[in-house]
């Protein structure tokens, strides 16, 4: 448990720094690839919902407080996406990175597209179709790529959490 | 009962109330939850300095190798431009002196006569590609407050400051789609307008000017200022430049497309207009 918290936390506050700063300039075409929703779905998919769903809640909450005007909204979002991804975790062949990959496209396609639409419902000026093939297909693409070089990353993690989990019971 | 504590759903639901408790408190104009802000804002403001000055130099670095030939001609061109300009700086001064005159004539203030000035460094962006806000490294404890407005070193608009926390401040910027501007089209028979950002604009740094009275006569090279209508921004702060004027079905409906005399993609230092009244 202090492992994961620890490991988690950091990547979390790591990933909110790069972020919010270096990443502006590596921008392909305006688009930037976002690296916690990406981390929240590989967590998801590699680890359980349960984690998947905290990484979710406390970037989303990271992103709140940092930029959110309503405190809550990323954070909320955050967690069903880890909770949705997660769901499917134990049907796929988790251990193929591409199979990962592909679900992580697959979810940054819902969960951008679910950001597009709340966040402009209310001024009725939607261009869906734009929205889509500039900012979420990119996107996507580019969480596909991240979550390739995240993968070994948290298999790893994922050993090294379950090993002092074994030790502790036996 | 423990078991139903202990059960996912209960968990989430929980979580869900939780945040959406949370999202109603927050939402809106109130600053309530600053503190909670603060608790991540404060201690990762130094870092994000950091991190984006390492960023900035990298970016110049590489730069640097691909612009000597770039640079030497615009250097040429800038030599042109500098006669030129001397040229018509002495009509200006001319001009000024005169302007001065009617003016104190006139016992006119000058616009930013109520504003002091204060600079700040850009040190974070928001995440994600939707929205065009960025966070710099002044806030409460520097006298800033929500709605100042922001321009650059040239004067021209930037936006807003959306909400100061301790020791930042969020500014929306108004290519943002969110942010909507009341602008004068400054010429003979100008008039109000609304100058809005655009998401698929606001990739190129650009914005939409919109409903434009059926009177007036846009045409490509107008300049836009604000209008002082709405109370945030002072009157006579320059947008920007019409560069396109695009026609939909009816004259009613046309709309022009605005180049911003601030340049987002090359932003780094802003300076916060802050009023002494508020």
């Amino acid at each position: 448990m202090k492992r994961k918290l620890l490991l988690y936390s950091f990547l979390i506050v790591f990933f909110l720094l790069l972020q919010t700063t270096l990443l502006r300039y590596a921008r392909i075409h305006g688009v930037a690839p976002n690296l916690l929703i990406s981390l929240t779905i590989l967590t998801a998919l590699v680890r359980n919902s349960a984690e998947g769903a905290a990484v979710g809640l406390f970037s989303g909450l990271c992103i709140d407080l940092q930029f959110g005007t309503a405190v809550g909204f990323y954070a909320l979002l955050g967690m069903y996406t880890g909770i949705a991804a997660g769901s499917i975790s134990r049907k796929i062949y988790r251990d193929n990175f591409l199979v990962v990959a592909f679900f992580t496209f697959i979810y940054s396609v819902v969960y951008e597209s679910v950001v597009y639409v709340i966040n402009n419902i209310m001024s009725g000026d939607i261009d869906f179709l734009f929205a889509f093939t500039r900012v979420i297909l990119p996107e996507a693409v580019y969480n596909c790529a991240v979550s390739v070089l995240l993968f070994p990353l948290l298999v790893m993690a994922g050993k090294w959490f379950d090993s002092a989990a074994s030790a502790h019971k036996y | 009962m423990l078991r139903l504590f202990k059960s996912k759903w209960f968990i989430v639901s929980l979580a869900t109330i939780v945040l959406l408790i949370v999202i109603g408190v927050s939402a809106g104009k109130s600053s309530r939850l600053t503190w909670l802000r603060n608790i991540l804002n404060v201690p990762l403001k130094p870092v994000q300095s950091i991190f984006t000055s390492a960023g900035r130099k990298m970016e110049d670095l590489f730069a640097y190798f691909q612009d000597i030939d770039a640079l030497r001609e615009e250097n040429e061109a800038l030599r042109a431009e500098v006669e030129e300009l001397r040229r018509q700086n002495r009509e200006y001064a001319e001009l000024k002196e005169k302007n001065d005159e009617l003016r104190q004539a006139l016992n006119l203030k000058s616009e930013f006569a109520d504003y002091t000035i204060t600079g700040a460094n850009i040190i974070a962006v928001e995440p994600g590609n939707w929205f065009s806000v960025f966070k710099v490294d002044v806030g409460e404890q520097d006298g800033i407050r929500a709605d100042f407005p922001v321009v650059t070193g040239s004067r021209g608009l930037v936006g807003r400051v959306l909400y100061a926390d301790k020791s930042t401040s969020n500014i929306q910027t108004i290519i943002d789609e969110e942010s909507a501007v009341s602008g004068w089209i400054a010429k003979p028979g100008g008039g109000h307008a609304i100058v809005k950002g655009d998401l698929q604009l606001k990739e190129e740094g650009l914005c939409k000017l919109i409903y434009i009275p059926i009177e007036v006569d846009v045409e490509v090279g107008d300049i836009i200022e604000t209008s002082g209508v709405g109370g945030i921004y002072p009157k006579g702060i320059e947008i920007g430049k019409v560069i396109e004027v695009r026609k939909t079905n009816s004259e009613l409906d046309r709309y022009a497309i605005i180049q911003p005399t601030a340049d987002f993609r090359r932003l780094e230092e802003v300076f916060i207009l802050k009023s002494e009244k508020k």
